[in-house]
């Protein structure tokens, strides 16, 4: 959220150091330290397994990390006051997390009291900008999935959060959708200044979006560069697919 | 910011469907319950409770569990709130429910059997409702935590069902060993005809310091809480002197304790749900 005593001064919203995480047998993340800066759109992109959306749950606090350590706004996940800090982003990770008895009023308005916002006008204004706003009495169970995603999305809107982590946004989205998403997401960071962690296998939409990127393959973060670097790294065009498949040697699947 | 939790967790419950039919089913379900006391003239065990608990049971599992499997648990984290917030709220608000269905149970009873209740002294009839209510807090909170470790509707909803079956059985146990006779009398037929009684000891009875272990274990278990609450008021109704030295008062022996004995289960239960629950890795 938004706070008078937010530091402005703090150059990257997110910092992760050697950060691991490893189940039974198995390492998701390994060794990753990457870092975002305030202001930008910063696209993850990796294959399916890479570990994109294990960091990005680690950093919503849902799981904890094997060794490492990452700093929010500054703050380092060990202090107290990562609990605040996660005040100030909005997550979609996964699947949308939505209650699907509810109308999408009724789950934006739960959102606003879980952030202590009184809701009327804050439930209109996210709903507007995804779109529902006309949804009405229907439940959110009958959704579809694009309507479902622009939900989760509201939900992680509410309350104007500085940072955003959108793990594949624009899944079940159709084209109009898409651009939709994507001229929401450009408004937001443009005019409101709000950071975004990104990611997605739609690598054209991805390299339309990002001023950063990040490249991870097998829990490590080959690469990271912002989207100048590639540029130049392509000879002067932004192929992200074709250096993403360079860089990992082949065999991409998304 | 728990603040925060609880009134956006009355909120949702405002809105549950799962919640209103409980509800509902509480209140007809009481209704059931005054008129058969009221016809009988008696008020009944506390076995006629069991399916309200498993409607309280069937609340918690589909809603605690509902919340993490559809992921909408990682919400209120992602917003900002500790695992021992989310949790704490989690208890809080699912006592809540099952008191109000508690409510919604008796109220039928106060209304429909007045009469049976007349002659029952203000501090009976408190220390019995202290008992029920301590019970289904007991009950509520076991609910919870089994529901919050297990993270599955399915799951958690026969998991508690089993909970409620493993809690009545050892309850039952309890109250059949602390209920019978130190003796029993067996009669044979004599060579003259005559009937001899010859007593022997019953093998159900326990006694010494394993009698009081027993009247513990009843008295922990919610459904003890229970039973000993209905029984106590019935008793209280009836005018029975309580240090008569019958049998049947082992049961209610302890109904002082009782408050002691489900707040010291629900603190234990709460620590340690809370310390799972830290360690959850949430869907």
């Amino acid at each position: 959220m938004k706070t008078d005593n937010a530091d402005l001064g703090e150059e990257f919203v997110l910092q992760t150091d050697r950060l691991c995480k490893q189940y039974r047998g198995s390492t998701a993340l390994d060794q990753v330290s990457l870092h975002i800066p305030r202001g930008a759109i910063y696209g993850f992109v990796g294959r399916n397994g890479a570990g994109k959306t294990t960091l990005m749950r680690l950093i919503s606090g849902l799981q904890e990390p094997t060794r490492g350590s990452y700093r929010l706004f500054g703050i380092e996940n060990g202090q107290r006051e990562i609990c605040l800090a996660r005040r100030r982003m909005g997550a979609v990770i996964e699947t949308p997390a939505i209650y699907p008895e509810m109308t999408a009023g009724e789950n934006v308005r739960n959102q606003c009291l879980l952030l202590g916002i009184s809701g009327g006008e804050e439930a209109e204004r996210v709903l507007t900008l995804v779109g529902l706003q006309q949804t009405g009495k229907k439940r959110a169970g009958h959704f579809s999935l694009g309507m479902r995603q622009r939900l989760a999305i509201a939900l992680a809107l509410v309350g104007n959060p500085e940072f955003l982590i959108l793990d594949e946004p624009m899944n079940g989205l159709d084209p109009q959708g898409i651009h939709e998403m994507r001229a929401l997401l450009w408004r937001l960071n443009r005019d409101d200044g709000v950071t975004i962690l990104i990611s997605s296998h739609m690598l054209d939409e991805l390299a339309r979006l990002a001023t950063h990127y990040g490249f991870l393959d097998h829990g490590r973060l080959l690469r990271e560069m912002s989207a100048e670097e590639l540029r130049a790294a392509c000879g002067g065009g932004e192929d992200l697919e074709e250096y993403f498949i360079q860089l990992v040697g082949g065999g991409y699947d998304a | 910011m728990m603040r925060d939790l609880m009134r956006a967790g009355m909120y949702r419950m405002g809105r549950d469907r799962i919640l209103k039919a409980t509800l509902i089913f509480s209140l007809v379900y009481g209704v059931g319950f005054a008129l058969f006391c009221r016809v009988q003239a008696v008020i009944e065990g506390g076995e006629f409770l069991i399916p309200l608990f498993a409607a309280m049971a069937a609340y918690i599992a589909l809603t605690v569990g509902g919340e993490q499997s559809t992921g909408v648990m990682r919400n209120q984290e992602a917003s900002g709130h500790s695992r021992a917030q989310i949790i704490c709220s989690e208890f809080l608000c699912g006592v809540t429910a099952c008191v109000a269905m508690l409510a919604l149970f008796l109220l039928p009873f106060g209304v429909l059997c007045g009469t049976l209740l007349r002659g029952v002294p203000l501090r009976g009839l408190c220390m019995a409702l202290l008992s029920i209510l301590i019970g289904t807090v007991c009950y509520a909170v076991l609910f919870t935590a089994l529901s919050a470790a297990i993270g599955s509707r399915a799951i958690g909803l026969i998991a508690c069902l089993a909970l409620i079956a493993g809690i009545v059985f050892v309850s039952y146990e309890c109250e059949l060993s602390l209920g019978c006779v130190e003796y029993i009398g067996i009669e044979t037929m004599g060579e003259n005809g005559v009937f001899d009684t010859e007593w022997v000891p019953n093998p159900r009875y326990v006694g010494g310091a394993l009698r009081e272990v027993f009247k513990v274990i009843d008295g922990v278990m919610p459904q003890g809480q229970v039973d000993g609450g209905m029984l106590y008021l019935d008793l209280c109704a009836k005018d029975v002197p309580l240090d008569d030295g019958s049998i049947r008062f082992s049961d209610v022996a302890n109904v002082g304790f009782y408050p002691l004995y489900g707040a010291l289960l629900s603190a234990v239960t709460i620590l340690a749900g809370g310390l799972g629950f830290r360690r959850k890795e949430l869907k």
